[in-house]
């Protein structure tokens, strides 16, 4: 279906290729998954598939890619919409039109499409993605996970033979994310629509992919099946890093497998892993009857916390629980209707924000609304003013958190990783000693996230309160003590992180799906082993 | 015919809706007769209230009755503070403030008469019945399937269109999030200037990924596949168009303008439209698309443009019959007069208030 | 009952009506019919030319200074002004043109006076004015902004496709019955001198056969005008679309005639210009209250259904 012989692709200016001499052929039907870092040419391989890179990217490709037999070469992408279906990581960006019914129509407009084909397709299509019910609302309405649906149903109308998806469901809680990911699988299933997907968090994908592609980043590409390809890769989901701990083989791919093989390393494991978190300090914020509402609807309703020192806390639940408003209106900078939020002694919302960020500092959602310089020193050097700190102090910081980013570079060009340490420098420059991070992981690849531990982790030992909104269950699991989740805006559950995580099966990690007993990491389990060996 | 379906519930064609709001525009501007244009008033706002949907534009119908309410009042205004003695019965005497030399001609305050405040009242009304009444067909006409309803030559304006229209609030709600994540670094501190670029700069750059992005879904879902079209052809077609164009314009000017050669107007004026016609048809030949449910023109859109075009016909025979009860005269003082036939056919824009199906309800409006 | 009730209800609009509108059209309650006798006061003369019916001849009697239009009104004259100036361009005397009347204007096939915009050069109420014994000179200053000559005369003329050379002038001379034969002194008035249409002319020193005591103290009522009957902006400084040639000033030379003066009457049996309006519109008495009826039944109507669609709504 989608054939490359020997591609090979630069970026203008630069001298060494993104992608080299690569040749492959994807079948029909077949559901592959491809990984990488940030960076490593993903996307840029994606693009390749409809035309997009190099057409609309610009850049040198050399060597040919077709689908079904068609060279990308013969045509710009728009003349490949009957045959690729590209949805991107942000489907309202993508969007053109402002209601289900003629998003999901627009693609067969363009392609002239009959009316009644049309009006047939959509309400197949409707069924298909289970979105009928969502006919006529304005896309902007819509949850994330409905709109990724509605981008994948608008080009699935145009009866695309192959589905291209870059990471769809990076901004998605695990249940959306689970949606998605079965509603491609249905694809693959019912239609035989041939999918490609990038996805940081294999985990997810893993069970449904025929067939991995690993992008390490020097322009090649490793191919195989999912088992094959991780049996190497640095980086690889909790699944399969117990299975290299254990020294399973065949590596166990879905969670089903792992538990089969799993019996032996449990009887090795002691009967609960040790939780014996850092000793947690005196509340540094305490909040009581915190109320957030947009005019009728309810966003916090009445939720008492308290953040102590060298503690870090996760907050979890799904999309619009209410996890942003109530780390805006910790902070001071939200809106708050009633209760109370006390912070050495002050509210922060009484402040003005200059001050209350040194009580409270937050990095928002969108990292980069925090960004406006050319480059990265300068940056930095406009924290130190605005913070009133010393000189340099914001640059220290960036260098400790994320070393080895060249001070002259964009902000923009920096990866997401690089530019979240960069905002968390320029918060930390103020030197508050509460921290709050709202959906800090979206986007990141293993590395990064591992190191956005490590930064946390730092932040936390050295007396700071640390407060992260996350849907991230794994990195839940590694750097919080103490988890909380919301529900329309009410805390329904707050614990120890192994508590929280072990008692409901929406939380659970991977290992802890396996293991059970309490344990939740691969890095728990491998602290744990050799102490059984002794 | 189908009597049953005729009125189950379905939005009706949006040029339907223009043609009726327009008719009782026209109408209104034939007269200045306070009971006329309260009428119409009444017709458009009750109409609008009957048969509008819930969507936002339809919701911004109140925006034009305060915009009306507002250019009555001013109207009024001016004609007390500037030059309000036309006329003998003095209502108001204010003290006249004297101007300089240079600003010879204009006068302030002074005597208030009341010719000249009915004078600016009956003037104000008008305009704002017909800025109402373009309010209406905005209320009931889904502007977004106006654009769809286009000829296909117009396509890419309309896309053009559509798009612009998603990227405002999309802009709004950029620059509502970053003026907040600004609190978070320090907020007010610095410079003016150095506030407003740390807001425009991520805002920008933010339309900037945005639209980039936006490009590249449109291009690969097939955003401008139109065929490749000989360029003997595009000239053809291009050439027709500007032709009857130019023909439409010259007609127009030529009909309103009485004292241009007759030969100028009407047959100019037609046989440019003729022109510019064939320049759209062939241009829109050439355009293989497709439109999801196309707006069809049934019967009920005919009963509402014929009742808004019932509307003008009858202001402007009725002129022909009563002529000084459509502007009343302002010289004696006296309660305006009112005949059968203008309120008749006023009332006429009435009827698609009660013989035409419903809208849509829209299903799910609670967002989510 | 109803119908009691009906009756009520037109009985009392037909007193509203009745006693807001004024009884006749000639206001006899001003100005005087026939000429002036002293060298007070105005004499205006109203030609209708072709329009038919007869030339009307009355006085403002004792003025001293004021403004054509001050004349004209306070001769008693029912006039209209066009909707775009007021009265500053005056479209209708004596309700002629009528709005129901067909003017035969050159290129204007059935032309009615609707009064909304500035007349076309074919057909409209040319502006005059004379000393005593003096010859008819066509106003070169709008009529609210020339003042008229103290025991002189103002002149309307309607002309229907004239030139500015063939202006009709009004057919009753402007001498005073008793000073035939008296020479004309009047001095010859400045022409506005400005482009500005707002210039006013300066209260002329005392002109007439005698030279008078009294100083142009009263200051003439203050209002914007247009020069001569030639349509010029009040409002705004734009150049109408539609401006008469200026028209040129006759030669005074002529002598003017009393003998050749047509029939004219004081006026005194004119029709009621509003009851003529309303015989001409055909409107009724009930229509207003129909369409107020109408008006309110609609509002109520569209308050009630907004409401309803709001509980709707919200349910």
């Amino acid at each position: 279906m989608i054939d490359l012989d020997g591609v090979s692709f630069w970026y203008h200016g630069q001298p060494e290729p993104v992608l080299f001499d690569i040749t492959l052929s994807i079948g029909e039907s077949e559901l592959v998954l491809l990984a990488g870092q940030t960076g490593a040419g993903k996307s840029t391989l994606l693009g390749t598939i409809n035309g997009l890179v190099p057409h609309f990217t610009g850049g040198h490709l050399e060597g040919s890619v077709s689908v079904a037999g068609v060279s990308t070469r013969s045509g710009p992408p728009r003349e490949f919409a009957h045959l690729v279906g590209m949805v991107g990581q942000d489907p309202l960006a993508g969007f053109v039109t402002d209601t289900v019914e003629e998003e999901l129509a627009y693609g067969m407009e363009q392609l002239g499409v009959a009316p009644p084909v049309m009006r047939r397709r959509v309400e197949e299509t409707l069924d298909l993605l289970g979105i009928a019910e969502l006919r006529r609302r304005a896309l902007r309405t819509l949850s994330g996970g409905q709109q990724q649906r509605v981008a994948i149903g608008s080009v699935l109308t145009m009866h695309p033979r192959v589905l291209v998806l870059d990471e769809p469901t990076s901004a998605l809680d695990p249940t959306a994310a689970e949606d998605v990911l079965a509603t491609l699988a249905r694809l693959v299933h019912d239609l035989g629509t041939t999918v490609v997907l990038a996805e940081h968090r294999m985990e997810r994908v893993i069970p449904f992919a025929d067939r991995m592609l690993y992008v390490p980043g020097d322009g090649s590409v490793r191919d195989g099946t999912p088992a094959e390809v991780l049996r190497e890769t640095p980086v690889a989901p909790p699944i399969v890093e117990l299975g290299r701990l254990a020294g399973w083989d065949p590596l166990p791919m879905t969670v089903r497998d792992a538990r089969k093989q799993a019996g032996p390393l449990r009887s090795r494991l002691p009967e609960k892993p040790d939780h014996t978190s850092a000793v947690v300090g005196e509340p540094l914020l305490s909040s009581s009857g915190v109320v957030v509402r947009y005019g009728q609807t309810v966003a916090v309703r009445g939720v008492d916390l308290d953040l102590r020192a060298r503690e870090i806390l996760a907050i979890m639940g799904r999309n619009g629980s209410g996890k942003s408003s109530l780390l805006w209106a910790l902070q001071g900078s939200g809106p708050r209707q009633g209760g109370t939020v006390q912070v050495d002694g002050a509210d922060p919302k009484a402040l003005p924000s200059a001050r209350a960020r040194k009580l409270v500092g937050l990095v928002p959602q969108t990292a980069s609304d925090l960004l406006y310089l050319e480059t990265v020193a300068d940056e930095c050097a406009a924290a130190d003013l605005e913070a009133g700190a010393e000189p340099g102090s914001c640059e220290a910081l960036l260098a400790r958190l994320a070393p080895g980013i060249a001070a002259d570079r964009h902000p923009r060009d920096l990866s997401e990783g690089q530019r979240l340490a960069l905002v968390l420098a320029v918060q930390l420059s103020a030197a508050p000693r509460v921290m709050l991070l709202d959906e800090p992981t979206r986007g990141l690849d293993y590395t990064a996230k591992a190191s956005l531990a490590r930064i946390v982790t730092s932040l936390a030992a050295e007396g700071r309160a640390v407060t992260i909104a996350t849907h991230d269950v794994e990195f839940v699991a590694t750097v919080a003590q103490r988890v909380i989740v919301m529900a329309e805006g009410e805390i329904v559950s707050d614990g120890p992180t192994a508590e929280v995580l072990t008692g409901s099966p929406a939380f659970a990690t991977q290992v802890a799906k396996i293991l059970g007993g309490g344990w939740l990491t691969v890095s728990e389990v491998a602290a744990a082993l050799p102490r059984v060996l002794r | 015919m189908a009597g049953a379906t005729y009125f189950l519930p379905r939005d009706l064609h949006p040029g339907a809706w223009w043609l009726w709001a327009l008719g009782l525009a026209v109408g209104a501007s034939r007269t200045t007769n306070p009971w006329l244009l309260l009428t119409i008033l009444a017709v458009a706002c009750y109409v609008v209230v009957a048969r509008r949907t819930d969507a936002p534009w339809a919701m911004a119908f109140r925006m034009y009755l305060y915009l009306g309410a507002l250019i009555v009042t001013f109207r009024v205004l001016f004609r007390i503070i500037f030059g309000g003695a036309e006329g003998s019965t003095i209502i108001l005497r204010l003290p006249e403030i004297p101007l300089p030399a240079w600003a010879a001609g204009i006068r302030l305050l002074g005597d208030v008469s009341a010719e000249s405040v009915l004078g600016g009242l009956y003037d104000g009304l008008r305009l704002a019945t017909m800025v109402i009444c373009l309010g209406a067909a905005n209320a009931l006409a889904n502007p977004k399937r106006l654009l769809k309803a286009m000829p296909s030559a117009l396509y890419e304006v309309g896309t053009a269109v559509i798009v612009a229209m998603s990227v405002f609030p999309q802009l709004a709600e950029s620059v509502v999030r970053v003026r907040q994540a600004r609190k978070l670094r320090g907020g007010h501190g610095g410079k003016r200037f150095h506030a407003l670029r740390a807001v425009v700069i991520p805002v920008l750059a933010d339309a900037l990924d945005r639209s980039l992005r936006l490009a590249a879904s449109m291009d690969s879902r097939g955003y401008g596949r139109a065929g490749v079209v000989a360029a003997r052809t595009r000239l053809v077609t291009g050439t027709l168009m500007i032709v009857g164009l130019i023909g439409v314009c010259v007609g127009v000017y030529a009909t309103l303008d009485g004292s241009t050669p007759r030969y100028l107007a009407a047959p100019v004026l037609f046989s440019g439209v003729v022109v510019a016609l064939i320049g759209f048809r062939t241009a829109g030949a050439r355009v293989k698309r497709s439109r999801y449910r196309p707006e069809r023109w049934q019967l009920a859109e005919v009963v509402v443009a014929a009742s808004g075009i019932g509307v003008a016909v009858a202001m402007f025979a009725t002129s022909s019959v009563d002529p000084t009860n459509l502007n009343p005269s302002l010289v004696t003082l006296s309660w305006p007069m009112l005949s059968w036939l203008p309120l008749g056919g006023v009332l006429l824009g009435l009827v698609p208030a009660f013989l035409t199906p419903l809208p849509q309800p829209e299903l799910e409006r609670v967002p989510a | 009952m109803t119908r009691r009730l009906a009756k009520a209800l037109s009985a009392v609009a037909v007193a509203v009506l009745a006693t807001a509108t004024p009884a006749s059209a000639i206001d006899h309650s001003k100005g005087a019919p026939g000429f002036c006798h002293g060298d007070t006061g105005v004499t205006v003369v109203v030609d209708f030319q072709q329009l038919g019916g007869t030339t009307i001849v009355r006085c403002l009697p004792g003025a001293t200074a004021g403004t054509g239009l001050d004349a004209l009104k306070g001769a008693g004259f029912q006039v209209a002004g066009v909707q775009r100036w007021g009265e500053a361009f005056i479209c209708r005397v004596e309700n002629r043109p009528s709005a129901v009347e067909v003017v035969p204007v050159n290129g204007r096939e059935k032309y009615r006076e609707l009064c909304l915009d500035t007349p076309p050069a074919g057909g409209y109420w040319s502006y005059w004015h004379a000393g005593n014994n003096c010859s008819w000179t066509y106003s070169q200053w709008g009529v609210k902004n020339r003042q008229f000559i103290p025991g002189g005369f103002e002149g309307w003329s309607f002309s229907l496709n004239a030139t500015a050379d063939t202006n009709p002038v009004p057919r009753v001379a402007p001498v005073r019955p008793g000073t035939e034969g008296r020479l004309c002194n009047a001095l010859e008035e400045a022409k506005p001198n400005t482009n500005d249409p707002n210039e006013r002319q300066q209260p002329a020193p005392p002109a007439g056969e005698r030279p008078r005591e009294e100083s142009p103290t009263t200051t003439p009522k203050p209002a914007p005008g247009t020069p001569g009957q030639a349509p010029a902006p009040t409002e705004a400084p734009v150049s109408s679309d539609r401006v008469l040639p200026p028209p040129k000033p006759r030669p005074s030379s002529a002598k003017p005639d009393p003998a050749q003066n047509v029939a004219f009457t004081g006026g005194e049996g004119a029709a009621d210009v509003n009851q003529l309006i309303k015989d001409q519109s055909g409107s009724s008495d009930y229509a207003p209250w129909v369409a107020a009826g109408a008006v309110v039944l609609l509002a109520g109507a569209t308050v009630f259904t907004a409401r309803r669609h709001r509980r709707a709504r919200e349910s």
